[in-house]
């Protein structure tokens, strides 16, 4: 005779085992290991010898590191190519075509609206095994280490055979950085985003066949503030990691389990309110930015609206009070945390003044497409005239779990 | 009387629900990471010694349940020339001239306090936070408290013992937070998350970065011990990665604008500091710090492989790559050519004697000569970096910190390579010196 009591004891007894287990689904994108997908949500430059509205009226510049995690061997090329696309996510007059942040910028004479756009330029970058690479978005990068096949240990000589001893001068490489070239940033001031895929160099999309995540970036946010200090601001890149069943075609899918692990269902972001006064330091108060990007990208037609997603924000001060808002992300968003939800920063869900406290934790829903993204820190100082003094990037924390929908990114 | 029989049929039932759950976690172990919740954070750079200082914020990410977090500072400080000595160090470089670093202590400060669901909160490592409820506070503001060194800061902040917030004085060292229950018997919901602000007092310069996490797996809460071994938590990395100015660079960034921030080579150099803490600690009172022996390597963008001198460390390593405690001048310099280098940092292969740990050795298990004791595992190791860009125009130091890569995982046999844990060491069957390489930290349940 079925006894509900006792299946109800037995059930009870194996409960803690189960509940409080990690359940440990792990599809995230990672940076703080090797992938095979290494997205810079933020990118920016601006040169104030060249461009009147600079942000701040500032020199910036952001260094961008890219490196192969391969070790080096004497019988295989542990060479890997990044096939790289910046994405301009600067807005432009419909009548001057220039760079604007507000219409406001387009009366010129005739009636001008400033319209975002989403532009991509792209190019290859060949790494040698552990070999790391660094440029600025400024300038880019012509001149590379080493090209052509050169001895491991004196790069200087030159050799004929990869792989062969160069006796006390190593072995001989695989080429180098040949077919490399990075250019400068396509627009200045530029605001963007980069994206490396590892790819095989004959074809152009990912290797087939077994997971390859051997690239690591980071990026360090750069300005010279007016008082000539550098103020720098460091985060990690984006990976997003291979599984071990890639098809080798232009369509790299991420889903937990397929071609790439997805991107994260929840982005946990926690930041302190803008307006908040710093503990240490109480003549700085707080003003964070976040940049969210989409995980889906076509990559092929440009279409902005291949990985569009809205953003849905709840947002958590220290008393537990919760709040708001939701944002439509296209392509590149990028937004002081007070201005998501007004025009008004002092009003905002994301201001002191309206929270309350210091600390808050803000959870980032995609509805649609995927998002990752960065966020910075900055201190400033003043209330008439705000002046930077100080600031910091960091990467986001993620909740596990899988995404109802897989994202695509499509190259050409 | 009514007499129970047993019912085979419920008792394979409750067998079954047990084993699928003992699978289930045991069967999605990883490595430590910086980008999701977990049930143990760490910050291996935390400071408050007067002219820099530190916030923590630790969030509780669950959405339906609150959880008693214990924290532990372990403050590795000491020193400059004497037991009275106002400077503080960690090492002797952090000295001036014919000083050293002394009375380094390895203090340990711990305390508790409650997150309920969805709740951030913050604290200042310098003064801590008093308990409160947020009234009487200032909205946006913590402000110092009338009567202790303590502030109170608007928000729900539940400490559960008025030990200390506080580091406890002047401090360079590092935080462990884990979920706990009443008892302090650890627990593993893994909803836990955290950020460190440090902040370079009277400057506005500040770095982030995220607290180290580490997953619960299947949490053994008879055992105040938290194996990182893959089966109760995360293992630690096998070695960790970042790139890196050399030694005497300059700012890339800085060099390439024409201005009077760097107008000459050598004017606006970029200095990193490494921190590194061991994964493995003892919170137990009088214990011995973990010690580890530290290797560097590096390749630069012509490939050029170069490797350090072995850096013994004890508790807490936090120095310059030029700095003469890890040795890093030269190769690891602009004189060796490149702009970039490429680190690797991990715990050297072998071991260490744990009567000297500075001691290495190459037999696990050995005998030590000269009385030095047995020949013991270099712990694991965690880490994060930290840049110091000097203008030629500005006295202030712009810093950047940053969260290092993890590479490999440990929970491995040191001989065989076989997969281990701290209860199966059976599978490490390549001899005496086959021994599982994880990490524990042994915390106190009725302190």
């Amino acid at each position: 005779m079925y006894n509900t009591k006792r299946v109800g004891w037995a059930v009870v007894a194996a409960l803690p085992l189960i509940i409080g287990q990690s359940h440990a689904v792990r599809a995230l994108t990672r940076s703080d290991r090797p992938a095979a997908v290494v997205i810079y949500p933020q990118v920016e430059a601006c040169d104030v010898t060249k461009s009147s509205i600079c942000p701040g009226n500032l020199n910036r510049d952001t260094l961008i590191v890219l490196s192969n995690t391969k070790a080096n061997s004497v019988s295989v090329n542990n060479s890997v190519t990044a096939h790289c696309f910046y994405l301009n996510a600067n807005s432009h007059c419909t009548n001057s075509g220039n760079i604007c942040t507000s219409s406001s910028q387009c009366q010129n004479g005739t009636f001008g609206s400033c319209v975002p756009g989403w532009t991509e330029t792209d190019f290859n970058v060949t790494l040698t095994p552990d070999q790391p690479l660094s440029w600025s978005a400024l300038n880019g990068l012509r001149k590379f280490p080493i090209t052509g096949l050169t001895c491991s240990t004196d790069q200087s000589i030159k050799c004929l055979t990869p792989g062969a001893s160069c006796g006390l001068n190593g072995t001989c490489g695989f080429g180098g950085n040949s077919g490399s070239l990075v250019p400068p940033a396509p627009e200045i001031p530029f605001v963007g985003e980069l994206k490396c895929i590892e790819v095989d160099p004959a074809t152009q999309t990912p290797f087939g066949g077994d997971a390859r995540n051997d690239l690591k970036g980071e990026a360090t946010l750069e300005q010279i503030l007016d008082n000539g200090t550098l103020d720098v601001a460091k985060y990690d890149a984006v990976g997003v990691i291979a599984n071990d069943n890639n098809d080798g075609n232009s369509t790299l899918t991420l889903s937990m389990g397929d071609e790439y692990e997805d991107c994260a269902p929840v982005i946990v972001f926690d930041h302190l309110f803008d307006g908040a006064v710093d503990p240490i330091d109480s003549s700085n108060t707080a003003q964070s930015d976040l940049t969210l990007v989409p995980c889906s990208e076509d990559l092929q037609t440009g279409n902005t609206g291949s990985g569009a997603s809205t953003a849905q924000f709840l947002v958590f001060n220290e008393f537990e009070q919760r709040f708001s808002t939701s944002r439509r992300v296209d392509c590149h968003f990028n937004s002081a945390l007070s201005l998501i939800d007004t025009t008004q920063p002092t009003r905002s869900i994301f201001n002191a003044k309206v929270t309350g406290t210091v600390a808050g934790q803000t959870r980032i829903r995609s509805v649609g497409g995927g998002l990752t993204g960065v966020a910075r820190l900055s201190f400033v100082t003043g209330t008439s005239t705000v002046t930077t003094v100080g600031s910091a990037a960091y990467n986001l924390h993620q909740d596990v779990g899988e995404r109802d929908t897989p994202d695509t990114i499509q190259l050409p | 009387m009514r007499v129970m029989k047993r019912n085979p049929w419920l008792t394979g039932l409750g067998t079954v629900l047990s084993l699928v759950g003992m699978w289930w976690g045991s069967a999605q172990g990883g490595v430590a990471s910086t980008n999701q919740t977990a049930s143990l954070v760490a910050f291996p750079k935390v400071i408050a010694d007067g002219t820099r200082d530190t916030l923590i914020q630790l969030v509780n990410a669950s959405s339906t349940d609150n959880y008693q977090v214990h924290c532990a500072y372990t403050n590795a400080s000491g020193r400059c020339g004497t037991l009275a000595g106002t400077q503080v160090c960690t090492t002797n470089e952090d000295c001036p001239t014919g000083q050293t670093c002394v009375d380094i202590r390895w203090q340990e400060n711990d305390w508790d306090l409650t997150l309920t669901h969805q709740q951030p909160t913050i604290w200042r490592a310098s003064t801590g936070r008093n308990p409160n409820t947020g009234q009487d506070t200032v909205p946006g503001q913590c402000t110092q408290s009338m009567n202790t060194v303590r502030q109170d800061c608007p928000g729900a902040f539940g400490l559960l013992n008025s030990n200390a917030s506080p580091a406890g004085g002047d401090v360079r060292g590092e935080l462990r937070c884990w979920e706990v229950e009443a008892s302090l018997q650890p627990i593993g919901f893994n909803a836990l998350e955290g950020v460190a602000i440090l902040e370079t007092i009277g400057t506005g310069q500040i770095s982030e970065y995220n607290g180290i996490g580490f997953r619960a797996i299947n949490v053994d809460n008879t055992d105040p011990v938290l194996h990182l071994d893959n089966a109760e938590y995360d293992v630690c990395p096998a070695s960790l990665q970042l790139t890196v100015y050399p030694v005497g660079a300059d700012d890339t960034i800085a060099r390439g604008f024409a201005g009077a921030s760097c107008p000459t080579a050598g004017s606006c150099p970029v200095d990193t500091e490494i921190t590194i803490i061991p994964c493995s600690t003892d919170y137990t009172p009088a214990s011995d710090p973990s010690s580890s022996i530290v290797q560097f390597s590096g390749t630069n963008e012509f490939e050029q492989q170069l490797q350090s001198q072995a850096v013994p460390m004890t508790c807490y390593l936090s120095a310059s790559l030029n700095s003469p405690s890890i040795g890093l001048a030269y190769p690891f310099s602009t004189a060796a050519n490149g702009s970039l280098f490429k680190l690797k940092v991990r715990p050297a292969s072998g071991g260490h004697c744990n009567g000297a740990p500075a001691v290495t050795c190459a037999t696990l298990g050995a005998t030590c000569p000269n009385g030095n004791g047995t020949c013991v595992p270099n712990a694991g190791i965690l880490a994060v970096a930290e840049e110091f860009h000097t203008s030629a125009n500005s006295s202030i130091v712009g810093t950047a910190a940053f969260n290092v890569d993890a590479i490999g995982a440990r929970g491995v046999c040191a001989v065989s390579g076989n997969a281990c844990t701290a209860a199966s060491s059976a599978a490490c069957n390549g001899g005496s010196a086959d021994v599982c390489l994880i990490d524990s930290i042994t915390t106190v349940i009725n302190p």
